[in-house]
């Protein structure tokens, strides 16, 4: 059987820019990211930086059009319906950061769900998000139309017929592309792919907080079985 | 041997091979899945271009496939030229993701529908490049270069 391709297996001058990219993505995050060495598989120097500068440009424009919540979160779902399981944790989990720094409230959608959401049927998964959204807050109505829209796109429908359609297309080729990268993570994606995940109080707060939350729904179910 | 709870149907068309499958890809339906695709194969005078992998009615996927997924997934791609999986459980679409990946064969694609399915088997680039170029498209599209979001000025 073939084996996967390492990182040991990249030439020297790859993995010592592999090196160059855990630490300025541990700079820039918190932490390196796990998936950045794995475009050094597929393209030259040259073009992995290229392909990296135009990853960047087109997310910040991703940011700056949704917002750093929902620009995570849209990204997130996106990783989720590809079956990612390291993409939708950690953008879920910045977007979840974001609505919990600037509300003190936990947001609708926990990403500790992601693998159960994943074995949902796609109808089934837009279901639970439309109701997760809208019991939590009427103001995620918009949210819950751009998910709406987000699907739809993914499923083929024709582009144009919504405002947010170019970013969301943007944002769905995106992560369609960078797929091939992080499919092959298997580490435990906890920390957001996100400079909020420098901030250690308001991380080590939220998973506080969340806990919570998990405790009680567990005995919540524990008690109705 | 009969498994009552798998079902396999196999369609040749003038170039496209579809089989589908339903059921759970656990050891056993996945070894059934690949055993029928290489019998297919074999019986084939001539290799068909493109095969489609219609995963629509299987319920799930268990770790325990994933070596006859593989095993199945180098036949196919020793024998056309673009394959396609279509999947309605994201699960299954990231397990058929991490085959092709792991053979490193960019000539396959998981996909939400059959439509994107049969679109991307009459294409001519790889996955890759088909995938950056659809990014790159979108980012000339783009109405306006957008300023920061009003929510993230604070």
């Amino acid at each position: 059987m073939t084996r996967p391709l390492l990182r040991q297996d990249l030439p020297l001058h790859k993995r010592l820019l592999a090196w160059f990219f855990d630490v300025g993505s541990a700079h820039t995050f918190g932490r390196s990211v796990p998936w950045i060495w794995q475009i050094l598989r597929y393209y030259t120097v040259r073009d992995a930086l290229q392909k990296l500068a135009f990853m960047q440009r087109s997310y910040a424009q991703l940011l700056a059009f949704f917002g750093q919540r929902d620009a995570n979160i849209l990204v997130g779902i996106g990783a989720t319906l590809n079956g990612c399981r390291y993409c939708s944790a950690v953008h879920l989990l910045a977007g979840s950061l974001y609505h919990f720094r600037d509300t003190g409230q936990l947001f609708a959608l926990d990403e500790a769900h992601v693998p159960s959401w994943q074995r949902l049927s796609d109808d089934e998964f837009l279901r639970e998000l439309e109701q997760r959204l809208l019991s939590a807050s009427p103001q995620e109505a918009k949210l819950a139309d751009l998910i709406r829209r987000q699907f739809a796109l993914k499923r083929g429908a024709p582009v144009g017929a919504h405002p947010d359609d170019p970013y969301l297309v943007l944002s769905n080729a995106l992560w369609n592309w960078l797929l091939d990268c992080t499919i092959s993570i298997e580490e435990y994606a906890d920390h957001p792919a996100d400079p909020i995940g420098k901030d250690r109080a308001l991380l080590a707060a939220y998973r506080r907080a969340r806990a919570q939350v998990r405790v009680s729904s567990d005995a919540s179910k524990a008690l109705s079985s | 041997m009969f498994d009552s709870d798998l079902s396999i149907g196999i369609h040749r068309g003038p170039d496209t091979l579809t089989v589908s499958f339903g059921g759970l890809l656990d050891a056993r339906g996945s070894e059934h899945l690949r055993s029928t695709i290489e019998q297919t194969l074999n019986v084939s005078r001539t290799a068909p271009s493109h095969v489609l992998i219609d995963l629509r009615g299987c319920r799930g996927f268990e770790l325990s496939g994933r070596g006859s997924l593989m095993e199945m997934h180098r036949l196919i791609s020793s024998s056309c030229q673009r394959s396609a999986y279509v999947a309605e459980r994201a699960h299954l679409r990231g397990c058929m993701q991490w085959v092709v990946h792991s053979l490193d064969d960019r000539w396959s694609r998981i996909c939400m529908t059959v439509e994107l399915a049969e679109q991307w088997l009459t294409g001519h680039k790889d996955r890759l490049t088909d995938n950056h170029d659809q990014a790159a498209v979108a980012f000339r599209s783009l109405p306006h270069r957008t300023p920061a979001h009003p929510a993230d000025k604070r």
